[in-house]
């Protein structure tokens, strides 16, 4: 009872000192409550508490983002791992209406196609040393022909490219529609012609029943010239700050406890690189391995890296088990590790939680546990997100991400998830899912 | 995570070094070293305790090592941090700070005593 109210108390803290330090801190009071008894030392105790929580959250500041990775493998990526907060999104919804009031009051689609670019109207030049003033790409950014063929090819890549051939097609003839009906006409090649491509992708996306939030495809406009090569490898000293954050943040393993009747709790809120992480992930999975049922949790799990999702995978089973990955030249092995020496867990039952923000890599995870039987899922359909897009350069200043189609070698014959999500084998609220899970395993135990 | 400057060094965080200086110790050891230290007047919590562990570990005054131990579940969330020598060097500029104090509270009859 005394330790359910300081673990109350400890979740009163900052997201982010509970992500570096969760654990640590859960231990620590946990420590001092075994060794600080008597009504008043819990007393004291309760107070400190209270009163370092107190400082802590007057003193807190939010820290910087991590370094953004371009080490130029094709890899599952985590963008956010935790959701907005209700303030952040109603200050979006705010900022986007303000943003399309303003679009549509300066928006002037019959004003003549030389009209000078205004500031703010996006086609000229905005970085130094672009080529504003050049009066042959003046020339190229009004002219119909140079228009019609960057309609063409990104109709070409929407058609070619996109995971579902027939919208893909639908897409793309929706694109020639307007061009041929010549609404694209007044527009500059530039971020105007872009943001009317990219509102007319969505438009025909929605009324083909693909919801909203889902991406589909988004066309890039830049002043100066894309690169055509890769980026370049991660510097080690970039390498060694990455690791050393996710170290900071104990991997994303947000909670790893052994609860009442040997159940073994595991919380990832991504899936950290395993080149900085897989001895913490060992050490975790080893921490858990006397458990006599396990319950993943990745419910709060936006992703991440494919090969620490089968490192934890490996622990499930007893021999290499395959994995599908629907990414083309994935370079996540194809098989677990298993067996792993003096692992207990292979045999053990397994529910993982699920949510409607499971995506990704974790969605990888959660798709094989299921279609190979291993594992009960339960909570919300995941949102269906596998995140294998892939940029394309049409010209020097124009560019596009598109969703891209999977590869044909998934040899299950349950469908992947992209869009579609993986349904639960348990369906419940994501908040009801941990107590579900758990009166399943003590229901079970009860019947052995 | 927001870490609290160490220039000066604040209370805590000498008191962290301090700890450390002996042995290498996790969260919980530290904690008690410091009340021991203190006669039970500073208590660290969490929050100060662990802002206080980041901020000495980005500046290299502490260190993280591996455990040694493998004692069961909670070993898995420890971490054990030991005392670098730049903390050392540090802890010793902070004591000797802390003497010149003493040195002139004494010449002002404010603090009287020999070993205090």
């Amino acid at each position: 009872m005394f330790e359910n109210v300081c673990a109350l108390l400890l979740r009163l803290y900052p997201a982010e000192f509970r992500r570096a330090y969760g654990l640590e801190a859960a231990q620590l009071m946990r420590d001092r409550a075994r060794h600080e008894r008597g009504v008043f030392q819990r007393c004291r105790l309760l107070t400190d508490l209270a009163i370092d929580l107190f400082a802590t959250l007057h003193d807190w500041r939010p820290d910087e983002p991590l370094v953004a990775r371009i080490d130029g493998t094709p890899r599952f990526d985590i963008i956010e791992v935790h959701g907005p907060r209700p303030a952040a999104l109603a200050a979006g919804i705010l900022a986007s209406m303000l943003m399309f009031a303003s679009f549509t009051l300066f928006f002037q689609p019959n004003a003549p196609p030389n009209t000078p670019a205004q500031p703010g109207r996006g086609s000229a030049p905005e970085t130094p040393g672009a080529v504003s003033n050049d009066s042959a790409q003046q020339a190229a950014a009004t002219d119909p022909e140079a228009r019609h063929k960057l309609i063409a090819a990104i109709a070409a890549n929407l058609k070619e490219h996109y995971v579902d051939r027939v919208i893909g097609q639908q897409l793309s003839d929706a694109l020639l529609a307007h061009d041929r009906n010549g609404e694209y006409e007044s527009l500059e090649m530039g971020l105007d012609l872009a943001a009317r491509i990219n509102r007319d992708i969505q438009t025909t996306s929605r009324r083909r029943g693909i919801p909203p939030g889902v991406f589909v495809a988004d066309v890039v406009y830049s002043a100066r010239p894309l690169p055509t090569d890769p980026p370049p490898p991660m510097t080690a000293e970039m390498r060694e700050r990455n690791r050393a954050a996710m170290l900071r943040q104990n991997c994303l393993f947000e909670t790893i406890e052994v609860l009442p009747r040997d159940v073994g709790y595991v919380k990832l809120t991504g899936f950290a690189d395993a080149t900085a992480c897989q001895e913490t992930t060992g050490r975790a999975m080893a921490s858990l391995n006397n458990a006599d049922a396990l319950i993943i949790d990745v419910r709060d799990n936006g992703g991440g890296f494919g090969e620490t999702a089968l490192q934890i995978a490996g622990y499930l089973f007893d021999r290499p088990t395959y994995m599908y990955d629907p990414r083309p030249g994935s370079p996540v092995p194809a098989r677990t590790a298993s067996a792993i020496p003096g692992n207990k867990l292979a045999d053990k039952p397994v529910y993982v939680l699920t949510s409607s923000r499971t995506q990704s890599a974790a969605e990888y995870f959660v798709y094989n546990l299921k279609v190979l039987k291993r594992a009960t899922i339960v909570g919300e359909t995941t949102a269906g997100h596998q995140h294998s897009g892939a940029f394309h350069r049409i010209d020097d200043h124009f560019g596009m991400g598109i969703q891209e189609a999977l590869s044909a070698d998934n040899p299950y014959p349950v469908k992947g998830w992209e869009i579609i999500g993986i349904e639960p084998d348990v369906k419940v609220s994501a908040a009801e899912a941990f107590e579900v899970a758990r009166k399943a395993i003590e229901s079970r135990a009860r019947h052995r | 995570m927001p870490k609290p400057k160490l220039n000066p060094l604040p209370a805590a965080a000498f008191q962290i070094l301090m700890a450390l200086a002996d042995d290498d110790l996790h969260g919980y050891e530290i904690m008690r070293r410091v009340a021991e230290q203190t006669d039970g007047r500073t208590r660290l919590g969490p929050g100060t305790l662990y802002s206080s562990i980041q901020a000495l570990l980005d500046a290299g005054f502490i260190a993280e090592v591996a455990s040694g131990s493998n004692e069961g579940p909670n070993d898995a969330r420890r971490r054990y941090y030991r005392l670098t020598a730049a903390g050392r060097k540090a802890a010793r500029g902070e004591a000797d700070r802390l003497a010149d104090v003493l040195r002139v509270a004494r010449a002002k009859k404010i603090l009287r005593g020999e070993y205090v």
